[in-house]
C-alpha cells in the first residue's frame, strides 16, 4: 500500500515538474526605460501651452504605471495621462514663461531619466504688442524693397561671380563695381572679362549704357 | 458628500434669502450685517448665519464647508423649485444621428387634448425643421466637394500651363505682328439679330469701352434671373469684353483672334524660326504653342460663350465667334497695318482664363455655402424657438431675462446678420473647440437632448471621410473621431484634447466639437463639485460683461455693445467707467473663468444663446471643412504688399556651409526651413503635415517653431492689416539663433528696443564703420526704411557670410530669405532713397 502511495505521489510530482517545465514561463518584462522626450533635453523657446510626452520602450500596465511617477521642478500642477508607452503631462493652466523646467520620471521609486527645458520667455501680451510693432517694420522694409526691385531688376541677381570677377552695385558712385578676382594686366583679356560682365549684367536686367568701374584684387574702392 | 434632507419648514422664501445671505458672505462681507424683509432672516455675522444653518431648524451639519453649504442650498432650491434633474447621454457612436425630442413637460391625452394636440404639432414641425436643416446642410456639403473638384482640375491645368510658359521662355519677350482685316459678318441669324450684331459692331468700333460696359449691363439684365447675383457682374464684364475685343478685331481681348494668331504661327513654323534662333526650341515651342492654344480656346470659350448664349441664343454666339468674320495675317518683321503683339499674351491670356474661371468657382463655393447656410439657419431658428416653447413654465429660458435677451437676438437674427457680413467670427467660434464644452454642459445642466453629442461625432466623421479624405482616409477619419470621443470620455481631461487636436489640424473643428462635447457631459456631471456661491459672486461682477464679450465674439461691436449695455443697464451699471472696467475684467477672466467654472448652469444661462448658435454654425459649417484649407499658393490671393512670388514649397537659402559662426548657420537651418506664411513673406515655421498644409515637410533642423504661426488668422486672411497675428518675425530669428547658442540678448521682438540692447552692450557698429573686418557672420544689421514716417528701426537680419565687396545677409518675415549689401568707401550700404542701413550688432 506504502508502495501504491510512493507510486503516486512520484508520478505526481513528476507531472507537476513536467508541466512546470511545459508550461510556457511568463517573459520578465523588461524594464522601463524612456526612449525620447518632447520637448527635448535642454529644448528652449518651449510653448507655454505645451504637453510634455515621455516615450518609453514599452507599453505599460496599469499597476507599472501606478509605479511610475513624475517630479516637475519648479512644481507645476498637472494631469498626466498613461496611455500604452507614452506619458502625457498636461500643465492645468500653462507653463510659465521664460522658466527652465526639470521633469524626472521614476520607476518603483528609483529615478530612470531626466530632462530639461525651458519655456518661451514671450508673454500673450508682448507678442501682441511688441509683434504687431515689428509686423508693421517688416512690411515696410518688404514694400520698400519690392519697390527698390522695381526699379533696380537686376537688384536680386547680384553679386555675380565668376572665376575671374565679381560684380557688386557701388551706390555711392551709382556704378556698378566689376573686381577682377586675379591680377589682370592684359588689356585683352581684361575687355573680354569686362564684355563677359557687361553682357551677364544686361542679362540681370541692366539698362545700357551700364556704368561700371573695375578694381584689381585686394584693392580698395 | 452626505446628502442633507430638506427641513420641512424650509419654504421656498427663506431657502432663497439663506441663499441670497450665502452669496452676501461669500463675497467677503463677512462682518457685515445681513437682512432679509420677506423672511425677517437678519443675521449681524458670519457666524450667526453658519450657527442658525448648523440649528436644528435647518439642519446642515457642523463643520461643513462653505462650498458644500452652498451646494446645499442650491440643491434644496433646485428640489422646491422642480428644476429637471439633468439627464446625461453617453457619446453613442455606432448609430446614426437622429434628433431625438425630449419632452420636459408631460401633457396628458385625456386630461388636456388641446395642449397634447397642440405638442404632437410643434413635434412634428421641430422634426421636419432639422431634416430639412440636415438636408440641405449635405446638398451644401456635397456641392462644395464637386466643386473644390472642379477646381482641382483647373489649378492642376494652371500648374502645367506654368510649365509650358516655363519651356518657350525665351518666346515671351518676342514680339510678332499681326494684321486684323474685319470682314462683314456673314451670318443666318434672323433679321432682328443681324441688326443688333450689326450695331453692337459699329459701336464698338467708334467706342469700345462705352460698348462693353453697355453690352456687360445689357448681358446682366438678361442673365440676372438664371444666374447667382454674386457672379453676375464678374461674368458679365468678362463676356462683354471679349465680344466687344472679337467684334472690333482688338487682338488683346479676343480669344478667337488669338487663336487666329496662334494657328497662323503653328501653320508656318518657318514665323517661329524667323524669330527663335534656335530650331531645336523653335520646334518645340510650335508644339507648345498649339497645346496652349487649344486649352485657351477650349476655356476661353467655355465660360463667355456660355453666357453669350444664354443671353441671346446660340445662334447670335455662332455667328459672332465665326472666324470668317475677319482675316488674320502674321509677320515676324514690323510692317505697315500691321501692330505689335507680345508672344507672352499667348499663354498670358490663357492663364487669366484660368485664373478667372477658379476665382469665379471660388465665389460659386462660397454662394452654396451660404445659400445652405441661410437654408439651414431658418429651419433650425423654428426648431430651438419650438424647443424654448415646450419648455415648463418655470425654466430659466422662460424667465423674463432670458426673453428679453432672445429677444434682443432674435434668436437667430445674428445668425443671419452673421451670414451675410461673412460671419467669419461665428465660423471661429463655432469651429473652435473650446465651445464643445459648452454644448456639451448645457446639454447636461439643462437636460435637452441637442443632438449634439452623436451629430458633432457624425459630422467630425463625415468632414473626415469627405473632405479628409485625401490626408487621413476614410478608416483613419472614423478612427480618429470615434477614438477622441472615448478617450475624452473616459479620462475627462481636457488635456488629452489638444494632442488630439494638434494632430488634426484643420479638421480640429469638427471633430474637436465631438471631443468637447464629450468633455463637456462629463463635466456636466460634476456640477455637484463647483462651487457655485463662489460663481455666483464673480457673476455679479461680470455677468453682463460677459454679454457683452459673447455678442462681441458673435456679432461684432454692433451686437456685443447693444447687448452688453443691456445687460449692464440691468445691473444697473449703466457707466463708461463700469462698461470699461467690466470689459476688461472679462477678457482677463475669461481664460481661467472657462478652465473653472464652465459647468455651472449660471453660466449656461448667460452663455446659452451663443453656444447654441455656434452649435448651429458649426453643423452648418461642417460643410465648410469638407475642403482642405489650401496651400498658400493656392489660396487665390493676390499677394499683398510685398507683392513676392507666392509657392507652397519651401525653397532654401542655397548658401554653403562654409562659415564660422554657429548663429549665422543656426539663422540659415532656420530660414531654411521657413515655408511661406502672411503676404508670402517668409514667417511660417512648419509642423508638419498638417491639414493646414498637407505639403509640408517636417523641419530639417528641428525644432522648427510651429507653434508660434496663428493659423486661424491665416485662413481667415492671409493678408492681414494691421498685421497683429503671430507669425516668425524677422526679430524671432535673431531670438532663436542666438539664443539657441547660448548667447543672451534683451527679451525684446522689437527691433528698436533689440538696438538699444547691442548699444548698451558696446556691441553695436554704425554702418559707416562697417568693414570687411568687422562685419562678422552672426552679426544682426539694423534697418531703417525711408519715408515711411517713422524715424526708427524697422527690420533685422543676420550676417551670413562677407567678402570684400558683399555682405549677404538672411532674414525671416520678409519676400526673400537671402539679400545682399555692398560694402563701399561709406561703409555698409542701404538701399539708397528707400532703406538706410543703421549699423550692425557685433554677437
Amino acid at each position: 500500500m506504502k508502495k501504491k502511495i510512493y507510486i503516486i505521489i512520484g508520478v505526481l510530482v513528476f507531472l507537476a515538474m513536467l508541466l512546470f517545465l511545459l508550461l510556457p514561463k511568463p517573459e520578465k518584462a523588461l524594464p522601463i526605460s524612456v526612449i525620447t522626450t518632447t520637448p527635448k533635453n535642454n529644448a528652449i523657446f518651449v510653448f507655454e501651452k505645451s504637453e510634455v510626452l515621455i516615450e518609453l520602450n514599452r507599453e505599460i500596465t496599469i499597476e507599472e504605471g501606478n509605479n511610475v511617477k513624475i517630479k516637475i521642478e519648479p512644481e507645476v500642477k498637472t494631469e498626466i495621462v498613461y496611455l500604452s508607452n507614452k506619458i502625457r503631462i498636461s500643465p492645468e493652466t500653462n507653463f510659465g514663461y521664460g522658466v527652465r523646467y526639470k521633469i524626472k520620471v521614476y520607476s518603483l521609486e528609483k529615478e530612470i531619466y531626466s530632462f530639461e527645458f525651458t519655456t518661451n520667455p514671450f508673454t500673450p501680451e508682448q507678442l501682441e504688442k511688441e509683434g504687431k510693432l515689428q509686423a508693421e517694420g517688416d512690411l515696410a522694409y518688404n514694400e520698400a524693397t519690392k519697390n527698390f526691385i522695381e526699379k533696380n531688376p537686376w537688384y536680386t541677381n547680384l553679386p555675380i561671380e565668376t572665376n575671374d570677377y565679381r560684380i557688386v552695385y557701388d551706390y555711392d558712385k551709382e556704378m556698378f563695381r566689376i573686381r577682377f578676382l586675379q591680377e589682370q594686366t592684359d588689356e585683352e583679356k581684361i575687355k573680354t572679362i569686362i564684355e563677359d560682365a557687361l553682357d551677364k549684367l544686361e542679362r540681370a536686367g541692366a539698362k545700357k549704357p551700364i556704368k561700371y568701374y573695375t578694381v584689381q584684387p585686394d584693392t580698395q574702392f | 458628500m452626505t446628502k442633507v434632507q430638506l427641513p420641512e419648514t424650509m419654504t421656498l422664501d427663506k431657502i432663497e434669502a439663506l441663499r441670497s445671505a450665502f452669496g452676501w458672505f461669500y463675497d467677503q462681507e463677512l462682518n457685515k450685517p445681513f437682512s432679509d424683509k420677506s423672511t425677517s432672516f437678519k443675521f449681524n455675522d458670519v457666524t450667526q448665519y453658519v450657527d442658525y444653518l448648523n440649528s436644528d431648524e435647518v439642519g446642515i451639519p457642523q463643520k461643513t464647508s462653505a462650498k458644500h453649504i452652498g451646494i446645499i442650498l442650491e440643491q434644496w432650491y433646485e428640489n422646491l423649485t422642480q428644476t429637471p434633474t439633468p439627464e446625461y447621454e453617453q457619446a453613442d457612436q455606432t448609430k446614426t444621428p437622429q434628433y431625438e425630442s425630449q419632452s420636459q413637460t408631460t401633457i396628458n391625452k385625456e386630461s388636456n387634448p388641446e395642449a397634447f394636440k397642440e405638442a404632437q404639432k410643434r413635434e412634428e414641425s421641430a422634426r421636419i425643421a432639422e431634416q430639412k436643416a440636415r438636408e440641405d446642410v449635405q446638398r451644401g456639403i456635397e456641392r462644395q466637394q464637386q466643386i473644390y473638384e472642379e477646381q482641382q482640375k483647373i489649378r492642376e491645368q494652371i500648374r502645367e500651363n506654368k510649365e509650358l510658359k516655363q519651356k518657350i521662355e525665351e518666346l515671351q519677350e518676342k514680339d510678332v505682328y499681326v494684321k486684323v482685316e474685319e470682314k462683314p459678318i456673314e451670318t443666318d441669324l434672323p433679321e432682328e439679330k443681324t441688326k443688333i450684331l450689326e450695331d453692337l459692331k459699329q459701336a464698338a468700333i467708334e467706342n469700345q469701352q462705352e460698348t462693353t460696359k453697355q453690352l456687360a449691363e445689357e448681358i446682366k439684365s438678361r442673365i440676372a434671373d438664371t444666374t447667382p447675383p454674386e457672379i453676375v457682374d464678374s461674368l458679365s464684364n468678362q463676356t462683354a469684353l471679349y465680344t466687344v475685343g472679337t467684334l472690333t478685331g482688338d487682338i488683346s481681348y479676343s480669344p478667337t483672334i488669338q487663336q487666329s494668331v496662334v494657328e497662323e504661327l503653328s501653320a508656318n513654323p518657318e514665323t517661329i524660326s524667323g524669330i527663335l534662333k534656335n530650331p531645336e526650341i523653335a520646334n518645340q515651342t510650335v508644339n507648345v504653342i498649339n497645346a496652349l492654344s487649344t486649352g485657351s480656346q477650349r476655356e476661353a470659350y467655355n465660360l463667355s460663350q456660355r453666357v453669350l448664349t444664354s443671353a441671346f441664343g446660340e445662334d447670335f454666339t455662332e455667328a459672332l465667334s465665326n472666324q470668317n468674320n475677319f482675316v488674320v495675317s502674321v509677320s515676324t518683321t514690323p510692317e505697315p497695318e500691321y501692330s505689335a503683339y507680345s508672344m507672352s499674351n499667348i499663354s498670358d491670356s490663357y492663364s487669366q482664363e484660368l485664373e478667372g474661371r477658379d476665382r469665379i468657382l471660388e465665389d460659386v463655393k462660397g454662394l452654396a455655402v451660404d445659400s445652405g447656410k441661410t437654408r439651414a439657419v431658418t429651419e433650425f431658428n423654428k426648431y430651438l424657438i419650438g424647443r424654448i416653447d415646450r419648455l415648463p413654465s418655470g425654466h430659466f429660458l422662460k424667465g423674463e431675462f432670458a426673453q428679453n435677451t432672445m429677444s434682443i437676438f432674435g434668436l437667430g437674427a445674428p445668425v443671419n446678420w452673421a451670414v451675410a457680413e461673412g460671419a467669419s467670427p461665428i465660423i471661429k467660434l463655432a469651429v473652435s473647440s473650446g465651445y464643445g464644452p459648452v454644448l456639451g454642459t448645457i446639454q447636461s445642466a439643462t437636460g435637452w437632448n441637442l443632438g449634439v453629442t452623436k451629430t458633432a461625432v457624425e459630422a467630425g466623421k463625415l468632414a473626415l471621410e469627405k473632405g479628409g479624405a485625401a490626408i487621413a482616409g476614410k478608416a483613419a477619419g472614423q478612427a480618429v473621431g470615434q477614438a477622441a470621443v472615448q478617450t475624452a470620455t473616459k479620462t475627462g481631461l481636457a488635456a488629452t484634447l489638444s494632442t488630439a487636436l494638434a494632430g488634426l489640424g484643420a479638421w480640429a473643428g469638427p471633430v474637436g466639437i465631438a471631443i468637447g462635447t464629450a468633455v463637456g457631459t462629463l463635466l456636466g456631471k460634476l456640477l455637484e463639485k463647483i462651487d457655485w456661491a463662489k460663481v455666483k459672486g464673480w457673476l455679479k461682477d461680470n455677468g453682463p460683461i460677459i454679454l457683452l464679450g459673447g455678442g462681441l465674439l458673435l456679432g461684432g461691436p454692433a451686437w456685443g455693445i447693444g447687448l452688453g449695455l443691456g445687460g449692464l443697464a440691468l445691473a444697473g451699471k449703466f457707466t463708461a467707467l463700469g462698461i470699461a472696467r467690466g470689459t476688461w475684467r472679462f477678457f482677463r477672466r475669461i481664460g481661467t473663468f472657462f478652465l473653472i467654472t464652465i459647468g455651472t448652469p449660471f453660466i449656461v444661462t448667460l452663455l446659452v444663446l451663443p453656444p447654441l448658435i455656434a452649435f448651429i454654425m458649426f453643423v452648418i459649417n461642417s460643410g465648410a471643412y469638407l475642403v482642405p484649407p489650401k496651400p498658400v499658393a493656392e489660396s487665390g490671393f493676390s499677394p499683398g504688399t510685398g507683392g513676392y512670388e507666392c509657392r507652397e514649397d519651401r525653397i532654401t537659402t542655397g548658401l554653403e556651409y562654409p562659415v564660422n559662426s554657429p548663429i549665422a548657420i543656426r539663422a540659415r537651418e532656420i530660414v531654411d526651413d521657413l515655408y511661406q506664411g502672411f503676404w508670402c513673406f517668409w514667417n511660417r515655421s512648419p509642423k508638419a503635415p498638417t491639414p493646414y498644409f498637407p505639403n509640408d515637410e517636417e523641419p530639417n533642423f528641428p525644432p522648427g517653431y510651429p507653434d508660434l504661426f496663428d493659423y486661424e488668422a491665416f485662413l481667415q486672411n492671409p493678408n492681414t492689416t494691421p498685421p497683429s497675428q503671430n507669425l516668425f518675425w524677422c526679430t524671432w530669428l535673431i531670438q532663436k539663433a542666438y539664443t539657441e547658442n547660448g548667447v543672451k540678448i534683451l527679451n525684446t521682438l522689437w527691433s528698436p528696443d533689440m538696438k538699444l540692447d547691442f548699444e548698451s552692450r558696446g556691441k553695436f557698429v554704425p554702418a559707416s564703420s562697417v568693414s570687411s573686418l568687422n562685419a562678422v557672420p552672426g552679426s544682426v544689421i539694423f534697418f531703417d526704411v525711408v519715408g515711411n514716417g517713422k524715424d526708427r528701426i524697422d527690420h533685422v537680419g543676420i550676417i551670413y557670410q562677407t567678402n570684400g565687396d558683399d555682405v549677404t545677409y538672411i532674414q525671416s518675415n520678409a519676400g526673400l530669405k537671402v539679400e545682399h549689401l555692398t560694402l563701399g568707401s561709406s561703409g555698409l550700404q542701404g538701399k539708397p532713397g528707400y532703406i538706410d542701413v543703421i549699423g550692425i550688432g557685433l554677437p
